[in-house]
C-alpha cells in the first residue's frame, strides 16, 4: 500500500478553500488503503487554522486523525532541514522518509524539497491509480508488522521516547504497570514479566521443580506431557528443566493435545516404576484453546500441575475465563508476530500461586532476593523496561486486534467453505453449555494463525501456487518435535503420534495481519480456489 | 429441524448441543422503529467542512497566511 504524506495547504485547500480537486483526493484516499501521514511538525500550523477559522478542534481531532497518522519529528531531522533553504518544508520530508522510507507527498508547493521522495500535486496525484488501488499489487505478508506500527505511531513512538529519557532501563516503573494491567486482564494475582516466552516457560518449569521436589530442577525420570506438534521452545523447556518430554498425540480437528491421549498415556506411565509424569502443557495452538475441563479433571485425579503455554492464545478464553488463569501457571511471548507483540523478545508467567511468583521473581534476576543473597541457579531473563512500555501501548488495542483476527477468519470460513480437499480450522467462538442451563460460557479463539488443512499430497503445491502469485503463508509446523535431533534419546513417545506426523505434511497458515481490507483476504481466497 | 435457545442479553444461546453447517443463521426477529436509520452518510471532506463556523471569503495562500501569523506573534 502507499505511504503518502499530505500537506497543510492540500488539506486547508478541501476543507476551507473547498477546492474540488483536494475534495476528490482526500475521499479517494481516505477510502483506499494507502497509510496517511502528516508530521508533528506541521500541527503548530494546522492548530492556527483550526482556531482561526473556529473549528470544533475535538470532533476535527477525532475525524480527522481516525485516518491520518502522525509522524514523529525528531532533533535529528531538524538538524538536517537546518541545511535546507526552506527548514520547515525540508523538516517534514526529512521526518517523512525517515519513518516511511519510500513515500509520496502530495503537495501545491512547487518548490517542496523532494529529498529523494517522491513529490506530486493534487492533480498529478489524482492520474496516479496505484495510489488509490486496493488491492496488493506486491506481496501479501502473513502479517505487516510495519502497518500495525504505523495504526499505533503516536502511542508507541511516544512510550518509547518517554522511556528513554527517563533513563530507568531495568525493572522501571512500566514492567510493574504490565504485570499489574495484565493480571487483572488475565484475572490472576501475579504477572511476572519475561525476557521471552521461552523462558517464562523454563522458569515456571524451574520454580516448579523448586516447590515440588526441593531441587533446582526435576530429574530425568520426571515425564511432563505435552504434545509434539507446537514450537520447539515448549519441549525444550521441559529438557532445560531437567525433566523428559512426554509427548502424546494431537486431536486432529483442533491440532491441541488430545485429552484422551493424556490418559492413555497416563495409565500405562502408572506402571512404570522408573519414571513419574509430573505435569502436563497443554498448549493453545494457533490461539484455539485447548478442552480445559478433561485437562485439569485429568490433573485432579493424578495430581499433576499445569502449566499453560498460551503464546499464541493471548485473550482467548475457555469458559470465559482468559487463558493463563485456568492452570497452576501460564505462560505467554510477546515476540512480535504474537497477538500482543513487543519490539523484540518479550514473555511473562501468570499464576495465583504465591510461592511461585516468588520464585520466579527471584530466578529471573540471577535466583536472589537481591544481588548479594542468591539461593537459587538463576538467569537475566527480566523483561526490558523499554518492551514493557511498547506493550503497555499495545495492550490497549488488543481485544480490537483480536476481533479484527476473528473477522478475518469469519471471511475465509465462509469463502473457502465447500472447496474441496481442504479443512478449515472451524468457528471463532464455540457456545459452551455448563451442566445448569442457567449459565453459558464461551470458548474464544483468537486466531494467532487460520490453519487449514490440504488433504491429498497438495499442500507443498497450494504454497508454491500462492507464493508465485505473491501471498506468503506458512507452514506451522513442519517437524514434530519428537522426530528432532534435540528430543533423540531425551524424550517418551506415547502412541504412534500419527495425527501429529499427518499434521504436518499438510497444514498450511494463510495471512493473518488483522488490520487488511477485505479485498486483500478475497485474493487469498480467489487465489487457493484457482489452484489446480 | 427447529431447535429451541434461550436469549440472554444480546446472545442467543441454544438448549442441546448441535452441529452449525455455516457460521450464519438466520433469526426471524423485529427490529424496533428508532433502530433503522436512514440518514445519508458524509463523504469524509463534508463531514471535516462542517465542522468550521467560518470559512475565507476568498482563496487563501496557506503558506503566506502562517508566515504572516509568525512575522505578528514574534515581531510584536
Amino acid at each position: 500500500m502507499a505511504k503518502i504524506l499530505v500537506d497543510i495547504n492540500v488539506l486547508l485547500d478541501d476543507f476551507l478553500n473547498r477546492d474540488v480537486v483536494c475534495k476528490e483526493l482526500i475521499d479517494k484516499l481516505v477510502e483506499s488503503q494507502s497509510e496517511l501521514f502528516i508530521t508533528a511538525s506541521m500541527a503548530a500550523t494546522l492548530d492556527y487554522f483550526l482556531n482561526k477559522y473556529e473549528a470544533d478542534k475535538s470532533e476535527f481531532k477525532r475525524k480527522f486523525f481516525g485516518r491520518f497518522k502522525i509522524i514523529t519529528t525528531s532533533g535529528f531531522d531538524a538538524l538536517k532541514a537546518l541545511d535546507f533553504e526552506d527548514g520547515e518544508d525540508a523538516l517534514i520530508s526529512l521526518s517523512f522518509q525517515r519513518a516511511v522510507g519510500e513515500g509520496i507527498i502530495i503537495t501545491n508547493d512547487k518548490g517542496f524539497p523532494s529529498n529523494s521522495v517522491k513529490v506530486l500535486t493534487p492533480k498529478e496525484a489524482l492520474k496516479q491509480q496505484d495510489i488509490f488501488n486496493n488491492e496488493n499489487n506486491k506481496t501479501i505478508p502473513i502479517l505487516d508488522l510495519k502497518k500495525q506500527y504505523y495504526y499505533l505511531i503516536e502511542d508507541i513512538d511516544n512510550a518509547v521516547l518517554k522511556n528513554i529519557a527517563d533513563a530507568k532501563y531495568i525493572l522501571g516503573s512500566q514492567v510493574k504497570e504490565l504485570e499489574d494491567k495484565i493480571a487483572g486482564y488475565i484475572g490472576v494475582k501475579h504477572c511476572i514479566g519475561m525476557s521471552s516466552g521461552t523462558e517464562a516457560l523454563v522458569l515456571s518449569l524451574r520454580a516448579l521443580a523448586i516447590k515440588l521436589k526441593g531441587q533446582e530442577y526435576f530429574d530425568k525420570t520426571d515425564g511432563i506431557i505435552t504434545t509434539p506438534f507446537t514450537f520447539t521452545a515448549t519441549g525444550d523447556a521441559v529438557l532445560r528443566a531437567g525433566a523428559t518430554p512426554v509427548f502424546v498425540d494431537i486431536d486432529p480437528i483442533t491440532y491441541n493435545i488430545d485429552p484422551a491421549e493424556i490418559r492413555e498415556c497416563l495409565k500405562s506411565e502408572i506402571q512404570n516404576p522408573k519414571s513419574k509424569i509430573r505435569g502436563i502443557i497443554p498448549v493453545h495452538l494457533y490461539g484455539k484453546p485447548c478442552n480445559m475441563d478433561e485437562i485439569m479433571d485429568i490433573a485432579k485425579e493424578y495430581n499433576l500441575f499445569v502449566l499453560e503455554d498460551v503464546a499464541q492464545a493471548f485473550g482467548g478464553t475457555w469458559r470465559d475465563k482468559k487463558l493463563g488463569s485456568i492452570g497452576t501457571a501460564g505462560t505467554f511471548s510477546f515476540f512480535p508476530s504474537k497477538n500482543l507483540g513487543g519490539f523484540g523478545d518479550g514473555g511473562m508467567v501468570s499464576t495465583n500461586d504465591d510461592e511461585l511468583a516468588e520464585l520466579m521473581r527471584m530466578l529471573l534476576k540471577h535466583g536472589g532476593k537481591d544481588k548479594y543473597n542468591v539461593d537459587h541457579i538463576g538467569y537475566n531473563a527480566r523483561l526490558d523496561t523499554l518492551q514493557a512500555a511498547i506493550l503497555l501501548a499495545k495492550f490497549k488495542f488488543i481485544d480490537e486486534f483480536n476481533a479484527k483476527r476473528r473477522s478475518i477468519a469469519e471471511v475465509y470460513n465462509k469463502e473457502l467453505s465447500g472447496i474441496g480437499g481442504l479443512v478449515l480450522p472451524g468457528n471463532n467462538s464455540t457456545p459452551q453449555l455448563s451442566n445448569s442451563l442457567t449459565q453459558y460460557f464461551t470458548n474464544v479463539h483468537v486466531y494467532h494463525q487460520y490453519t487449514i488443512r490440504v488433504l491429498n499430497g497438495k499442500r507443498d503445491s497450494l504454497q508454491k501456487h500462492l507464493k508465485e502469485k505473491g501471498i506468503d503463508t506458512m507452514v506451522y509446523y513442519p517437524v514434530p518435535l519428537h522426530k528432532m535431533e534435540v528430543f533423540d534419546g531425551r524424550c517418551r513417545v506415547n502412541g504412534g503420534l500419527k495425527e501429529s506426523e499427518k499434521a504436518v505434511k499438510e497444514v498450511l497458515s494463510l495471512p493473518m495481519e488483522p488490520l487488511v481490507g477485505q479485498e486483500t483476504i478475497m485474493k487469498v481466497v480467489e487465489t487457493i480456489k484457482s489452484h489446480q | 429441524m427447529k431447535v429451541k435457545a434461550v436469549l440472554k442479553g444480546d446472545r442467543l444461546y441454544f438448549t442441546q448441543r448441535i452441529v452449525l453447517k455455516t457460521s450464519e443463521v438466520e433469526v426471524d426477529v423485529e427490529v424496533p422503529d428508532e433502530a433503522v436509520q436512514t440518514v445519508e452518510p458524509k463523504g469524509f471532506s463534508e463531514e471535516l467542512r462542517s465542522l468550521f463556523k467560518k470559512t475565507p471569503n476568498a482563496k487563501v495562500d496557506w503558506k503566506r497566511q502562517w508566515y504572516k501569523h509568525l512575522e505578528e506573534k514574534y515581531n510584536g
